[in-house]
């Protein structure tokens, strides 16, 4: 049977203008009641639009949450005009929706109680959890000072509890996506350009002409812009190189994929610099004119010969000089990634580093198709009284790491550990919109901590494991439910997105800013919240940029034209880099004077014992962390992670594919729950894979409550970064059980 | 439609599009992702594609309809009338794509090419989702097209050929 699709494109051709569904159109495709069921139920819908960003990760994608008028959400697309997302959502964006309808959601305020000798939580009103936090918070204000209350935070709810802590003269303030995620790669590049990478990444993937990936699996992370361009990348022929023991999606785009042992990418980083200077190929020009301590990474690298990185990397040396030179041929519209989730063995600054200076041998800084000078838009201040002085906060915890820039998570947790020497006790904490026992690495220690706090608040939308450690639980509305901050988005281009609610808040849930005000008036610092909503703030800013919430209300992004200065470096410009020297720094002088290696050495790191694999993690693209797993939609995707086995290791073991088996890592530390086992080729045969954020102990949680395991449960050994801090989690190894060791006889 | 699979990673955001845009119940689904792993490590050749109803020429699900719910409209779409299907499972068993499935309302369901959008001038869900932009869609009938270009210009394959079905869901390969 053949049938003609003329008639059809044409349809399709003269409805882009925007026509309605008449009549004749529909006559056209033949008499079709369910279509025309279709066509009732869909498009003469009458859905509403409200403007938003996204909040089911961090990126922040304006787009727009569809509503019917009984204020159910249908559908949330991305904002065309947005130039941080263009226009797309990924996979958690677009089931954003599910986080909206999640029965599971936390729905009213609990308080901690004991009814015959049993710890439970009982629901309670707003009135009466506020008042009771509000009592507590002072009570540990006066006993111990206001630094004494630290927060633990991630996201939009974060920065209005940050607000109410700065209010009330805390600045015990950390989040997990430093020390347990980006960190590192953040003082790497600073050392060495002087700024830090931020997010999103300034990488002109789009312009590339190769993209190097060290261990960096865009795709299954879908940090949205960088997929978005990748795939651009692609079509334009760009060469893709990824360094990864794991063939990742990323690895399937690309012309080179490294499959390096694991632990040992700095080895291969210091090949690379060795072939770029060995073989003169290295940007001359760009190094002469913007950088120092050439000389002395020259003769620091001339030992690191690819056949020296061979014995350590299993790269083949003929294979290091290939890659060399395909980014050389690229340069400098080259990009060498500096990753996201960089916590790997406790030399990960230093490894950012190396990757920072393969970055300055290409002259990729600045550069057309290697990383552009970012921009985004200052957002006004509202109006408010000048915060008090801590005498102590996240800077004085976090000391004994001196190039650390943001609060330590882990060490404001051995803070709250009672110990007679230390000066800085922490007593009580918030976590708001971070799941702990998913995002800190050695349980113990956390759980040590929790067990010594005087009282613990959570705030979240969803009962995490977290919420099981609270004295208080307070229900956050979703980001579809509320008013927050204007996002002010860093790119080629500044944009600005607004989050407007697209229906009132669900059960007895509230929204973060309206929490941190009503704390903040009960602990007499009310002045610092003078407005009644939020959207007054927002009005507020709006005006001061030259637009207005009704305008935003209509447009949900508005992008301005760049003022700092042009995107890329001009030809023999004077460019003066804000490092200390005013150039890019090969030699730091000042990693010299803090007792580092003023340029990157490879070190070795412990390989798995007999019998054990190294325990690697990673992203699925349609999880965020933790937090998404039971978001009806997205767990439909991917309910349960699963354990990436090789055959061959397989074979040994006599597994089979979607058999259940426990692991037990090298501290005797069992996984709560089973994992079914995935053979694939696409992991080697020293380490097993499985997706981060699976395992969730709530029994609240109704889809995600024991389907896989927590990846974080079996990191109890942490290599930390002596430079600033960061917890190392790559360095753990498991052991794979086939019989239920929780089994009682 | 074509598809390609050098750009898809996977990420099901066209599943989830298609859910949320025809409401599709939470565990069924119009459309998937298929991961296939070739060769062994080190040396490993990876394809993600996102499959659907392959809107076939000659339709075995069409052909085996007892009573005429499965039928092909103007534009080569396949499309199931609610209303007349009797859920009696036959199309489901007859297509070699595993593209169709019992709604729980009683019918049998599949994807439409989003035909109440295309008649609205939009492209369908999945392809406007797509972060990769790897879908492609328009007139095959057209040499100018974008889709036919890609076919004209790339090497591409079909889904089970042998079934001899002329599906007009097309991969880049």
């Amino acid at each position: 049977m053949t049938t003609s699709r003329r008639k059809f494109i044409k349809i399709s051709a003269l409805g882009i203008g925007g026509i309605a569904a008449t009549t004749t159109a529909l006559n056209m495709f033949g008499a079709n009641s369910y279509l025309d069921e279709l066509v009732r139920e869909n498009v003469a819908k009458n859905l509403k639009r409200s403007a938003t960003y996204c909040e089911v990760c961090f990126w922040k994608c304006a787009a727009w949450a569809y509503t019917t008028e009984e204020g159910e959400i249908k559908k949330i697309i991305g904002n065309d005009d947005d130039s941080h997302c263009y226009g797309r959502l990924c996979p958690r964006g677009t089931g954003g929706v599910g986080m909206y309808n999640d029965e599971d959601r936390l729905k009213t305020p609990l308080i901690r109680t004991t009814i015959n000798g049993e710890e439970t939580f009982r629901e309670a009103s707003w009135e009466e959890a506020l008042d009771l936090i509000a009592e507590k918070f002072n009570g540990i204000k006066e006993k111990y000072g206001a630094e004494s209350i630290g927060l633990l935070k991630h996201g939009a709810p974060g920065n209005h509890l940050e607000h109410l802590y700065k209010s009330f003269g805390s600045d015990t303030i950390g989040e997990p996506a430093y020390a347990q995620c980006r960190g590192p790669r953040e003082t790497g590049f600073k050392s060495t350009f002087g700024s830090w990478v931020g997010s999103p990444e300034p990488t002109d993937i789009r312009d590339t002409k190769c993209l190097v990936l060290i261990g960096s699996h865009i795709g299954e992370n879908m940090h949205n812009s960088q997929v978005q361009e990748m795939s651009e990348a692609i079509d334009n022929g760009a060469t893709i190189i990824t360094v990864d023991p794991r063939f990742s999606t990323a690895a399937s785009k690309s012309q080179h994929w490294l499959p390096i042992k694991p632990g040992t990418d700095l080895a291969l980083l210091l090949a690379w610099m060795n072939v770029l200077i060995e073989e003169n190929l290295y940007d001359k020009e760009y190094i002469e004119k913007y950088a120092i301590g050439f000389n002395e990474l020259k003769e620091h690298v001339s030992q690191f010969t690819p056949e020296w990185a061979y014995g350590i990397t299993t790269i083949k040396p003929e294979e290091i000089r290939s890659t060399a030179r395909a980014m050389a041929y690229a340069s400098p519209a080259v990009i060498i990634h500096p990753g996201r989730h960089v916590v790997w063995y406790g030399d990960d600054t230093q490894r950012a580093r190396a990757m920072a200076i393969l970055n300055a041998l290409l002259g990729s800084w600045g550069r057309r198709g290697g990383f552009y000078f970012k921009e985004s838009l200052k957002i006004p201040e509202f109006p408010q009284p000048e915060y008090p002085h801590p005498k102590w906060g996240w800077k004085e915890i976090g000391a004994k790491y001196p190039l650390a820039e943001m609060g330590i998570t882990t060490e404001i947790i051995n803070a709250s550990i009672p110990n007679e020497e230390n000066k800085y006790p922490v007593k009580a904490w918030m976590v708001a919109g971070t799941n702990l026992t998913k995002s800190i690495p050695n349980k113990a220690l956390l759980e040590k901590a929790i067990d010594a706090l005087e009282f613990m608040v959570v705030l979240d939308t969803m009962p995490m494991d977290v919420t099981g450690y609270a004295d208080v639980v307070l229900p956050e509305c979703t980001y579809l439910e509320r008013y927050d901050d204007i996002r002010s988005a860093t790119n080629r281009e500044p944009s600005i997105a607004v989050r407007i609610p697209a229906v009132e808040p669900k059960y007895n849930s509230k929204p973060a800013w309206w929490v941190a005000k009503e704390i903040g008036e009960r602990m007499g610092v009310g002045t610092y919240f003078n407005y009644t909503d939020y959207k007054e703030v927002i009005e507020w800013q709006l005006e001061k940029l030259g637009t207005s919430l009704a305008e935003m209300e209509k447009i949900g992004v508005k992008n301005f034209p760049r003022k700092s200065r042009p995107l890329y470096l001009s030809e023999n410009e004077d460019y003066r880099f804000p490092t200390a020297s005013g150039k890019i720094e090969l030699f730091s002088q000042e990693f010299k004077n803090l007792g580092f290696d003023p340029m990157p050495v490879f070190t070795k790191h412990p390989e798995p014992p007999q019998g054990y694999y190294r325990l690697n993690y990673g992203r699925a693209p349609m999880h965020t962390f933790s937090r998404t797993v039971n978001n009806p939609n997205l767990n439909d995707l991917k309910s349960e992670n699963n354990l990436w086995v090789n055959p061959k290791v397989a074979r040994i073991l006599s597994l089979k594919t979607g058999q259940e088996v426990w692991l037990k890592n090298q501290d005797e530390i069992l996984s709560d729950f089973p994992i079914k086992v995935r053979i694939t080729e696409r992991t080697g045969f020293d380490a097993v894979y499985m997706v981060h954020g699976f395992g969730h102990r709530n029994k609240k949680l109704s889809r995600a409550n024991g389907k896989g395991i927590n990846d974080t449960q079996l990191i109890s050994h942490v290599a930390i970064d002596p430079i600033m801090g960061g917890t190392g989690m790559r360095g753990n190894f498991v052991t794979i059980l086939t019989e239920n060791p929780h089994k009682t006889i | 439609m074509v598809i390609d699979t050098l750009k898809c990673v996977g990420c099901s955001d066209c599943v989830v599009a298609c859910q949320t845009e025809n409401d599709v119940p939470i565990g069924y689904c119009r459309d998937w992702i298929v991961e296939s792993v070739n060769g062994s490590y080190p040396h490993v050749e990876l394809e993600l594609k996102s499959e659907r109803c392959n809107h076939c020429d000659t339709a075995p699900c069409v052909r085996c309809c007892p009573t005429g719910a499965s039928h092909i409209v103007d534009g080569g779409i396949v499309l199931v009338t609610g209303n007349d299907c009797i859920g009696c499972g036959a199309c489901i068993e007859s297509c070699p794509y595993d593209a169709r499935y019992q709604h729980p309302d009683g019918y049998v369901d599949k994807c439409t090419f989003c035909h109440h959008r295309l008649k609205d001038g939009q492209l369908p869900a999945c392809v406007s989702v797509c972060p990769t932009k790897c879908m492609y869609f328009g007139d095959l009938d057209n040499p100018n097209s974008e889709v036919s270009q890609l076919l004209k210009n790339r090497k591409h394959k079909t889904l089970a050929p042998e079934a001899g079905t002329n599906p007009h869901v097309f991969y880049l390969i």
